[in-house]
């Protein structure tokens, strides 16, 4: 406190130089800011003491500018790194600091696009480029002089950086959870499954959830760093105070407790559902003509299981080929039970064109498969029924067979070892995967796709798996999301009815949609496996009758009395055999039953 | 009297600094003093200062080093005044500093005298 009294603009000088000082100082915790301003006014007190008061502003002047600049109550030895940039920054007006900075981003810009990078100097330039920006503006500061129309020299430099830097800074973890989850559909699924929320909500919501713990510490971070904050982002944040903080953290809160919500709320309700025995409304079965076709209006693909060799299912196909409602519609029909080997073969075929038997036979004989089931007059006789169709079709609206079976060389195996040896480099789902692509999604066209069960499969029922999906075509297609499938199961051995009795009163075939019903919730897999639920695996389910009313196709005559066939199919099966000891037939033994008519 | 132009400024600079501090001991070791009478004293010495702002954070600089010690005594004409005296430590110093000094001059003086 001074003794002596200043007029009104001489205090107004010496307001002005003290705070010019404490801004020299800032930073500086090694100085006593407080003390440093005792000895300037103590010298000041002193220098005038005598002098008629009030001192007029003029006198006091000449003490200030004994005193010198500000700056220089700063010990020489701190402020040692100031001086190249206080070199081009001397004097009120001089641009040329604020000109090295945004030359520095320019240059980087330049060098980050350009052909050259001069790899690392981009790293060397940014930095200079803000610090220098951040430089002059305190020397600006300790000049008291405005920034005007450098904003423009440096305002881009403190962006290039700022901005980025407040998107991670707000967005922090999120973005690594955010994108950990966006890369990597298995964690999504087992966050589904950990929360019995449907991915596209169980992932956002765990993302709010991160973000809005990320924002309560953060807000709690900047309440207790309000001075480094607004420090950090200078000359932006000059704004912030300790409300927008306490913001921050209730927004986080909020945040939270939606994750929270979002994340706990299925698991609850399905908990509470459970335990009060709500029941789900029954299965409804409708046309399954018409439901595939509703299907076809959302889904490029659908995909009926083959129960391999079931006569029922086999019925139900057929009439599927042969309803007019679905010309036009669906294009192609993509199976599992011919070769891709073949596929000019089977397009001659098709297209109604006269194919030599020997060649046509091949499609299905020489699948990767040994066992006779493709051999079954019933899939020739799916060939021959989609010819007639297209016959009588149009060209736009006829379908074309897409066979799915990886090609395979059988005139170079000889023994099982050769044989395990070829499958061991197969995988027979990624092949068909290729082959929809290929075929069918590339070019815009829709597919029925006609594949055993067990390949349509969406969930994994292998006790504790790491990996929620199956590996089936449908999992392949669906988990990277290539495409989205409307999948069928015509159930050949589940009793329906155990799960809803009035299904035996259903038309058939009929189709029912799982998805919230009491069927879908039926227990999928067996008890030692891993909990899947119908609706997990398949879209909808088609009534064919129950498992004691459906009926095995045979291989057929024609087949059994071919010595060539039966010795070619005989040396085929023999490559693989049952274990010693194991409870099943071995497979030639199939053949000979079949061939009985057993 | 000022130097710059007719002599390197950084070569003054740096001459200036160490002698600035041998002054401000010597004036010290004289006996305790108020920090405002250091200034006044240090303005005979014109070469030596560029602003009198500039002997506050060198006096407070050794004080952090414990040259120096401070008091402050309430004064009947204004604010309390800062007295510096020198530490044992500071004492010890300024006797080097005078020897090294003393020599130095001496030295530089026969070197010149003998190339004239």
């Amino acid at each position: 406190m001074m003794m002596v009294a200043l007029s009104p603009d001489a205090k107004e000088h010496l307001d002005q130089y003290l705070k010019q000082i404490r801004m020299a100082l800032a930073g500086r915790e090694s100085i006593d800011a407080d003390e440093v301003e005792r000895d300037v006014l103590s010298h000041i007190d002193a220098e005038l003491s005598g002098t008629s008061e009030p001192v007029p502003a003029h006198r006091l002047l000449a003490v200030l500018d004994r005193l010198g600049e500000p700056n220089e109550w700063v010990p020489a030895e701190e402020a040692a790194w100031r001086r190249p940039f206080a070199a081009l920054s001397a004097r009120p007006g001089d641009w040329r600091l604020a000109a090295v900075s945004l030359a520095s981003l320019v240059l980087t810009v330049i060098l980050m696009t350009g052909r050259v990078m001069l790899w690392p100097l981009p790293l060397v330039l940014l930095p200079l480029a803000f610090v220098t920006a951040r430089i002059n503006i305190a020397l600006l500061d300790d000049r008291r002089e405005p920034i005007g129309l450098r904003t423009w020299l440096l305002y881009p430099v403190l962006l290039a950086i700022y901005v980025p830097l407040f998107f991670a800074l707000i967005g922090g973890p999120t973005w690594l959870v955010g994108n950990f989850l966006s890369d990597d559909p298995s964690a999504r699924s087992r966050i589904a499954a950990m929360t019995h929320a449907s991915p596209s909500i169980a992932a956002p919501a765990l993302v709010v959830f991160v973000l809005g713990c990320w924002w309560i510490l953060l807000g709690l971070v900047v309440i207790q760093t309000i001075a480094s904050v607004r420090a950090l982002f200078r000359p932006f944040a000059g704004f912030i105070d300790r409300r927008h903080a306490v913001r921050l953290t209730l927004a986080g809160l909020v945040l939270a407790l939606i994750g929270i919500a979002a994340l706990t709320l299925p698991r609850f309700l399905v908990a509470t559902v459970s335990a009060q025995g709500i029941a789900r409304p029954d299965a409804k079965p409708v046309d399954p003509v018409g439901a595939i076709l509703d299907a076809f209006r959302t889904h490029p693909l659908v995909a009926v299981a083959d129960a391999h060799g079931n006569e029922q299912v086999h019925a139900f196909r057929l009439a599927l080929i042969r309803d007019p409602r679905l010309a036009g519609i669906v294009n192609d029909v993509v199976v599992e039970f011919g070769t891709a080997r073949y596929q000019d073969v089977i397009d001659q075929f098709i297209r109604g064109e006269d194919v030599p038997y020997s060649s046509l036979r091949r499609v299905w004989e020489d699948t990767t498969q040994i066992e006779f089931d493709w051999d079954l007059p019933i899939y020739e006789e799916l060939l021959r029924a989609i010819r007639s169709v297209n016959a009588a079709r149009p060209p736009a609206q006829r379908l074309r067979v897409v066979l799915g079976d990886p090609p395979m060389d059988w005139e170079n195996i000889h023994s099982s070892t050769e044989y395990l040896a070829h499958m061991s480099t197969l995988d027979r789902d990624e092949y068909a995967v290729e082959v929809i692509r290929r075929e069918v999604l590339a070019k815009n066209r829709r597919a029925l796709v006609i594949y055993g069960g067990q390949h349509l499969l969406r969930k994994n029922a292998v006790p504790n798996a790491n990996d929620e999906w199956a590996r089936g075509l449908v999992a392949q297609l669906e988990r990277p999301g290539i495409a989205s499938l409307f999948t069928i199961d015509p159930e050949t051995r589940i009793p329906l009815s155990a799960s809803q009795a009035d299904i035996t009163q259903w038309r058939k075939p009929s189709l029912a949609l799982l998805t919230g019903t009491r069927l879908g919730q039926m227990r999928f897999t067996a008890p030692a496996q891993r909990l899947v639920r119908f609706e997990d695996q398949f879209d909808a389910v088609v009534y064919l009758g129950e498992p004691d009313e459906m009926t095995t196709a045979n291989i057929g005559r024609t087949r059994c009395d071919d010595a060539e066939y039966m010795q070619m199919r005989t040396a085929r099966l023999s490559l693989l055999k049952p274990p010693a000891g194991a409870p099943v037939a071995a497979l030639g033994d199939l053949l000979r039953r079949s061939c009985e008519g057993r | 009297m000022h130097y710059s132009g007719a002599v390197d400024e950084n070569w003054t600079t740096q001459l200036r600094k160490g002698v600035l501090e041998l002054c401000l001991l010597n004036i010290i070791g004289a006996g305790r003093i108020y920090g405002y009478d250091i200034v006044r004293q240090l303005r005979v010495v014109d070469a030596l200062v560029v602003s009198e702002g500039t002997i506050y954070p060198i006096l407070s600089r050794l004080k952090r080093d414990g040259l120096v010690r401070t008091t402050l005594e309430e004064s009947p004409s204004g604010p309390a005044r800062k007295y510096y005296e020198l530490t044992r430590r500071g004492e010890q110093l300024l006797s080097d500093m005078n020897r090294y000094w003393e020599t130095l001059t001496r030295e530089i003086s026969d070197l010149r005298k003998a190339n004239t």
